[in-house]
C-alpha cells in the first residue's frame, strides 16, 4: 500500500505552514523526519491522518484521494501514535490498546474474545504483556509510548504515523522504543515517523526526510543524507559525523556536535 | 521498566461483589424508605400490604396505611431513584466527554434554562404540569443554544467552546430568574421560586413522574448502546478521531442523551446540585473509568444516594429541607476531600 502526499498544502486555517509538498513511501520503509522545532512535521503528520484539512493537493493511497474517505476506513490503513499523550482517565494498559480496536468493531459493540486476543499479542510483541493490568497513568513514559504503539499494532494498520515516538523518554527507554520501531519494521509495517535525533534515523531509518520551514530540504537513505553541511542546513549547528566499526563488525555513523 | 507494576483495582474486594454490595444496600435503602416519614409503617405492615397488593388480594390493616406506601411513598421513592440516576448518569457522561473533573449534568447550562423556565411558568401562574412543561423545554433550548453557539465558534477548541457558551447562557439564565424574582409577588410566588430553584420531590405526581421516567429511559439508551465508544471520546477529540470515530456525530449524540435525561429529572425536582458532581466521582473509585460499567454504578450510587438525602429532607425537622441545600452540605466537603485525598482529580 503506498501513501502519496501530491503538492500538499498544510497549516491551521490562519497560518500556513507548508505548500507544494510532494513525497511517496515506499510500502515496508521506515521513513524518518528531521527538522527543526517548529518545522511542520506534526503539521503534516496531522494532514496525513486528516485530522487537518489539507490546504491543497491531496493525499493519496493507491492512488485513491483520501479526502472523502470515511474516518473509519483510514483509521483501518492508517494509525497513529501521539507525540504527547494526556492520560485523563485510569484505563488499564489492557483497556488503552482496546482502543486501538474501535475501526474494527461496530457502532454499538464492544470489544469481542478476538479483540482482546488480537491486544494481547500486540503487548506480547512488544514485550509488555506484564502492563496488560497496569493503570495507565501509573507507569512511566517508556511504558506509555510502547503502550501507545500496541494500540497502534491492535489497529492492524499497514501504515503507522509516529510523531517524536521517543521524545522526553531516558536514553534506556529510547532505545527500548527504537527496538519496538524496527520490530514493527520487520513485520513488514511501514512507518512515517519523527524524531529530534538524527542518530535515531541512522539506527532506525531506511530513509530520511529533512524537513525546514515546510519544505523538504533533502530526502534519502541516511548515510547519504545526513552530513555536516545538511544538518548546518536544518539546524544551524556545527556537527561532525563521524564513522566507526561496531563489535558486529559493520559500519556505523553517528552525529557528535561541536560544543564550544 | 518498574517491576513494581500497580494493578487496576487493588483492593481485595472483587468487582462483582462491589456492584453486589451497591445493590444490596439500595434495595435496603428503598425498604427503609417506605418505612420511615411522619407515619410510621413497621416492617411487618409493609411485606403485609406489599404481599396482599401482589396477590391482589385485601388484608386486615387500616386502609391509611396503603394510602401511604401507594400514594405518599411509592411516587417519592420512584421520583428520587429516577432523579438520583439520572443526575449522576448525565454527570459521568458530561465527565467523560469533556474530560473535565469538574463537569456536572448542567454544565451546558440546562439547569439555568430549566430555572428559567420553571421561574416563568410559576409567575405566569400556571400549573404544577405547565411549571415542569416550562422547565423541560427551558432547559432543552439553552442547551441547543449552546450548541449552537460552540457549532459557529471555529478555530478553537470545540469542547472549551461548548463550556464557555455554557457559562455565557447559564449566566443570562441567571440573570432572566434574578429578574422575574425582582418582580414576583413576594408573598405567594417568590417564595414558590425560591423553593422550586433549591429542589424538591415532594410535588411529584405518579404521572409527572412517569413523563420523566419515560424521558430518562430514552435518553439513556444511546449512553448504553455506545458505552464503549465513550471510552475512546475520552481521549480527546482527535485522538479519538484518529482511531475512527466520527466525532461530531458522536458529541451530538451524548449531549443531547444527556441533557435529555438532567433535563427530565430538574423538570419535576427543580434544581439539585452536586449529585451528578461528586456520585460519578465515586462510581469511578469503586470500578474504574469504563464507561460500560461507569454509567451503571453511577446511576446506581446516585440513585441510592439521592432516595438517602430525600428521607433526611422529610424526617429530620418539622418542615421539609430542601434536596438541593442538603446536597451542598455533603457534596462540598466530600469533594474537598476527594481532592484532596489523591493527588490527581480522577482517582
Amino acid at each position: 500500500m503506498t501513501l502519496a502526499v501530491n503538492h500538499l498544502a498544510f497549516g491551521y486555517p490562519d497560518h500556513r505552514v507548508g505548500a507544494d509538498l510532494n513525497l511517496t513511501i515506499n510500502p515496508g520503509e521506515v521513513l524518518c523526519f528531521l527538522g527543526p522545532n517548529g518545522c511542520g512535521k506534526t503539521t503534516l503528520f496531522k494532514t496525513m491522518l486528516r485530522l487537518l484539512k489539507a490546504q491543497g493537493g491531496n493525499i493519496t493511497i493507491d492512488g485513491e484521494d483520501i479526502s472523502q474517505w470515511p474516518r473509519q476506513r483510514i483509521a483501518q490503513v492508517l494509525s497513529y501514535v501521539p507525540q504527547q499523550h494526556d492520560a485523563y482517565f485510569p484505563f488499564t494498559v489492557m483497556e488503552v490498546v482496546l482502543m486501538g480496536r474501535s475501526a474494527h468493531i461496530g457502532l454499538f459493540a464492544s470489544p469481542s474474545h478476538r479483540d482482546y486476543e488480537i491486544a494481547r499479542q500486540a503487548l506480547n510483541s512488544l514485550k509488555i504483556e506484564h502492563l496488560s493490568d497496569a493503570v495507565y497513568t501509573h507507569i512511566s513514559g517508556g511504558e506509555r509510548q510502547l503502550t501507545l504503539i500496541a494500540r497502534a499494532l491492535a489497529q492492524q494498520t499497514i501504515l503507522v504515523i509516529m510523531d517524536e515516538p521517543t521524545a522526553n523518554l531516558d536514553f534506556g527507554n529510547q532505545v527500548l522504543v527504537l527496538n519496538a520501531v524496527q520490530r514493527l519494521a520487520r513485520s513488514g509495517i511501514t512507518i512515517i515517523m519523527s524524531s529530534h535525533d538524527p542518530d535515531h534515523a541512522f539506527q532506525v531509518a531506511s530513509r530520511v526526510a529533512m524537513l525546514k520551514d515546510g519544505r523538504l530540504a533533502g530526502i534519502g537513505a541516511p548515510q547519504e543524507v545526513i552530513n555536516q553541511a545538511s544538518l548546518r542546513e536544518l539546524y544551524g549547528v556545527e556537527v561532525s559525523v563521524m564513522e566507526f566499526d561496531t563489535a558486529a563488525g559493520h559500519t556505523a555513523k553517528l552525529c557528535v556536535p561541536m560544543i564550544g | 521498566m518498574t517491576n513494581h507494576t500497580p494493578t487496576a483495582h487493588p483492593k481485595p474486594v472483587s468487582l462483582n461483589s462491589r456492584i453486589g454490595i451497591s445493590l444490596a444496600l439500595l434495595l435496603a435503602l428503598v425498604t427503609a424508605s417506605f418505612m420511615v416519614g411522619k407515619f410510621d409503617v413497621s416492617l411487618h405492615d409493609l411485606i403485609t400490604v406489599l404481599w396482599a397488593r401482589m396477590r391482589g388480594a385485601s388484608h386486615d390493616l387500616p386502609p391509611v396505611i396503603d394510602t401511604v406506601i401507594f400514594q405518599i411513598r411509592m411516587p417519592r421513592v420512584v421520583a428520587a431513584l429516577v432523579v438520583g440516576a439520572a443526575l449522576a448518569a448525565g454527570g459521568a457522561t458530561f465527565q467523560s466527554l469533556f474530560r473535565n473533573p469538574l463537569a456536572s449534568p448542567d454544565i451546558l447550562g440546562v439547569s439555568a434554562g430549566a430555572g428559567l423556565g420553571a421561574t416563568l411558568g410559576i409567575t405566569l401562574a400556571l400549573p404544577v404540569g405547565g411549571i415542569q412543561m416550562m422547565a423541560f423545554v427551558f432547559g432543552l433550548a439553552t442547551v441547543f443554544a449552546v450548541y449552537l453557539i460552540g457549532r459557529a465558534v471555529r478555530g478553537h477548541d470545540p469542547i472549551l467552546v461548548l463550556v464557555l457558551a455554557g457559562v455565557v447562557m447559564g449566566a443570562l439564565a441567571g440573570a432572566g430568574i434574578a429578574l422575574l424574582k425582582y418582580l414576583a409577588d413576594p408573598y405567594d410566588e417568590l417564595p414558590t421560586i425560591t423553593f422550586w430553584l433549591l429542589g424538591s420531590l415532594n410535588a411529584v405526581s405518579r404521572e409527572e413522574m412517569l413523563v420523566a421516567l419515560l424521558f430518562v429511559a430514552v435518553g439513556t439508551i444511546p449512553l448504553v448502546l455506545l458505552r464503549w465508544r465513550m471510552n475512546i471520546m475520552s481521549l480527546g477529540d482527535e485522538e479519538a478521531r484518529a482511531l475512527g470515530l466520527h466525532t461530531g456525530l458522536m458529541q451530538l449524540l451524548f449531549i443531547s442523551a444527556a441533557t435529555l435525561i438532567t433535563a427530565a429529572a430538574v423538570s419535576i425536582s427543580g434544581i439539585i446540585g452536586w449529585v451528578g458532581l461528586m456520585i460519578p466521582h465515586i462510581a469511578r473509585l469503586l470500578v474504574g473509568p469504563d464507561f460500560s460499567r461507569l454509567l451503571p454504578m453511577s446511576m446506581l450510587l446516585g440513585a441510592a444516594y439521592l432516595l438517602c438525602i430525600d428521607d433526611i429532607a422529610r424526617t429530620f425537622a418539622e418542615v421539609e429541607i430542601p434536596l438541593g441545600i442538603l446536597t451542598a452540605l455533603v457534596g462540598a466537603p466530600f469533594f474537598l476531600w476527594l481532592l484532596t485525598r489523591s493527588k490527581r482529580g480522577w482517582q
